[in-house]
């Protein structure tokens, strides 16, 4: 455990640009994502993992999946009257996902595992000096989290298929002590100081159900229950120096991923064509900011909903659109946050080869690109809801960084592909 | 406190160079009325200062040149009355509408940067009496000390 938490420290002294894909769904395939993430009810895809651990046991392989993607998310902030500022920030992360039909008899159970890593760091909380800071409320001053995700599917009855998932991601307790010595030897002022870190990383758990029903061998529906992903970093600090000493409490949590409900239907109407859509709730109105407060205003569940649709236009290969309206949470930001966040709309394209088709390899290649595209964003302060700067003073002192009113716009874009490749026998031990 | 330290971790750890500098910035007031058209000087002093961040204060090494400031403003309309945005002191007065936000990037002899910011807030007078006071300084940008009342000026 010391060496990974070793290699988190490490990974944050690397000055990078390269955040984690923090907002990105664990587990999401590029067939997923070019379908807009409508895929509760979907079969054959490894993404079932996280969205419904129930599809997983529609998988008649034992399959090994890499995913790679890359992105940029980019915001415009224009406080009113003044020159325009512009965020972004890049989204870079890898999946590594397995599944395997169980053998024999038990060959109507599937277990899968999957790792989701960001590009750098195992586990990092970056919250600003200025907490009324503009930010981007979904991709910025969230943490870069590793994830391990564990699922179980079972095929209970021919058309009905149920399972259960665990995501186990890090948190961390750090008592600190720093203890620094005033009277110092030689030309640096940095002897004799002693760091005391003791570093606790525990593993917080939140499970997910779901099920397929296939209501007909061209229509099936998915539902799939969440539990809410919350990381945590906490601990007592003290540091002397000299006659200086601070005592602190380190208190930050990060709602990686809210509670979430999703419904889908997936149909064939004809055996080269997939159409799906999915109905997403997210309990964001439980949110807490990284300073572990609640928000102010505070936030609002959403509802989305996502359509996507895949064609077979050629033996072995696959083309996909998808859809998808995401209202946003955030509320308009009157008091003293500044988040930066709008409904937007998404829209991806993907495309699909099996290269068995060709006979070339047992290996599917899925690529994407999506972009999402925010509504802008007016906000005017109310200034009886701002903090006084100095309460010691009279009257109200302002200086919040949003007042008295901004703009902002943005977007996002990403691309991504995943390699996937089918091992060994079907369940049934029929081979290829 | 509890972010400051927060960022202190993650910040120490993203420095390149060994000695980074101490950038401190000092806004002296730090607040002016609503509506001060201009009325109020403000001093920006980055004299604070220091060559390299330490626990302990240090005496600066009488060899070493000089740091360099840039100074950054954004936020209320501002006219620079004296000084300039490189040098280590500079006054500006505001109109008053809305806060100021001072960035001070400072660069040690060495090559390292260091960034701070601080705002010049703008006060906005509340209706009704103000406390009981001694002198104008206890009264705000926005108020006077008047037979020992803070009254609005």
């Amino acid at each position: 455990m010391r060496a990974a938490l070793i290699i988190a420290i490490w990974g944050a002294s690397i000055s990078t640009v390269a955040h984690a894909d923090t907002g990105v769904p664990l587990t999401e395939s590029a067939r997923a994502a070019s379908l807009a993430g409508a895929v509760t009810a979907l079969d054959d895809d490894l993404s079932a993992l996280a969205a419904n651990p129930g599809a997983l046991a529609s998988l008649e392989h034992a399959s090994f999946a890499l995913s790679i993607r890359g992105g940029l998310v980019d915001f415009d902030f224009r406080r009113t009257g003044e020159r325009t500022q512009t965020l972004d920030r890049s989204l870079v992360g890898f999946d590594l996902t397995l599944a395997s039909p169980l053998p024999g008899a038990l060959d109507f159970l599937v277990f899968g595992a999957a790792i989701n890593l960001p590009a750098q760091n195992i586990l990092r909380f970056r919250a600003s000096p200025r907490p009324d800071a503009p930010r981007l409320a979904l991709y910025e001053s969230r943490v870069e989290r590793t994830a391990i995700t564990l699922a179980l599917g079972a095929k209970i009855f021919e058309r009905i298929q149920i399972g259960y998932g665990v995501t186990l991601a890090p948190s961390l307790t750090l008592p600190t002590e720093i203890d620094f010595d005033a009277e110092r030897e030689g030309e640096t002022n940095n002897d004799r100081v002693a760091v005391n870190l003791d570093l606790t990383l525990k593993t917080g758990v939140a499970w997910t159900v779901g099920m397929r029903l296939e209501l007909h061998e061209r229509l099936a529906l998915g539902f799939r229950y969440s539990e809410a992903i919350v990381l945590e970093v906490s601990g007592p600090t003290d540091i002397r120096a000299g006659g200086i000493r601070l005592d602190e409490v380190l208190d930050f949590e990060d709602v990686a991923t809210p509670q979430q409900i999703a419904l889908g239907l997936t149909t064939r109407p004809v055996d080269d064509l997939l159409l799906s859509v999915d109905v997403r709730w997210e309990d964001w109105s439980r949110y807490r900011t990284i300073l572990s407060r609640n928000p102010d205003p505070g936030w609002s569940d959403a509802w989305s909903v996502q359509v996507g649709g895949e064609a077979r236009v050629h033996r072995g290969l696959d083309v996909r659109l998808g859809y998808g309206w995401l209202p946003s949470p955030v509320p308009a930001q009157v008091a003293d946050d500044n988040l930066l966040d709008a409904d937007r709309h998404e829209v991806a394209l993907g495309v699909g080869v099996d290269l068995a088709a060709f006979d070339i390899a047992r290996v599917r290649l899925d690529a994407y690109a999506r972009v999402q595209a925010f509504h802008q964003q007016r906000v005017t302060k109310d200034p009886s809801r701002l903090s006084d700067a100095d309460p010691t003073t009279p009257d109200r002192q302002i200086d919040n960084l949003g007042y008295p009113g901004f703009t902002s716009r943005g977007g996002m874009w990403q691309l991504g592909i995943t390699a996937t490749a089918l091992l060994g026998r079907e369940a049934n031990g029929a081979s290829e | 406190m509890r972010w400051v330290w927060a960022v202190a971790l993650c910040c120490a750890c993203a420095e390149t160079s060994p000695h980074p500098p101490s950038a401190v910035a000092v806004a002296e007031p730090d607040s002016v009325c609503l509506g001060d058209a201009h009325a109020t000087p403000v001093l920006l002093d980055a004299r604070e200062s220091a060559q390299r961040l330490t626990l302990v204060p240090e005496a600066e090494p009488p060899d070493l040149p000089p740091l360099r400031y840039t100074w950054t403003l954004e936020g209320d309309e501002h006219r620079v009355v004296d000084g300039n945005l490189g040098s280590e002191q500079i006054t500006v007065t505001l109109a008053g509408e809305r806060p100021l936000h001072v960035s001070l990037r400072v660069e040690s002899s060495a090559g390292s940067v260091s960034e701070t910011m601080i705002t010049v807030s703008v006060t906005e007078p509340e209706s009704g009496p103000g406390p009981s006071c001694e002198s104008d300084l206890e009264c705000g940008p926005c108020r006077a000390c008047v037979e020992s009342r803070c009254e609005l000026r």
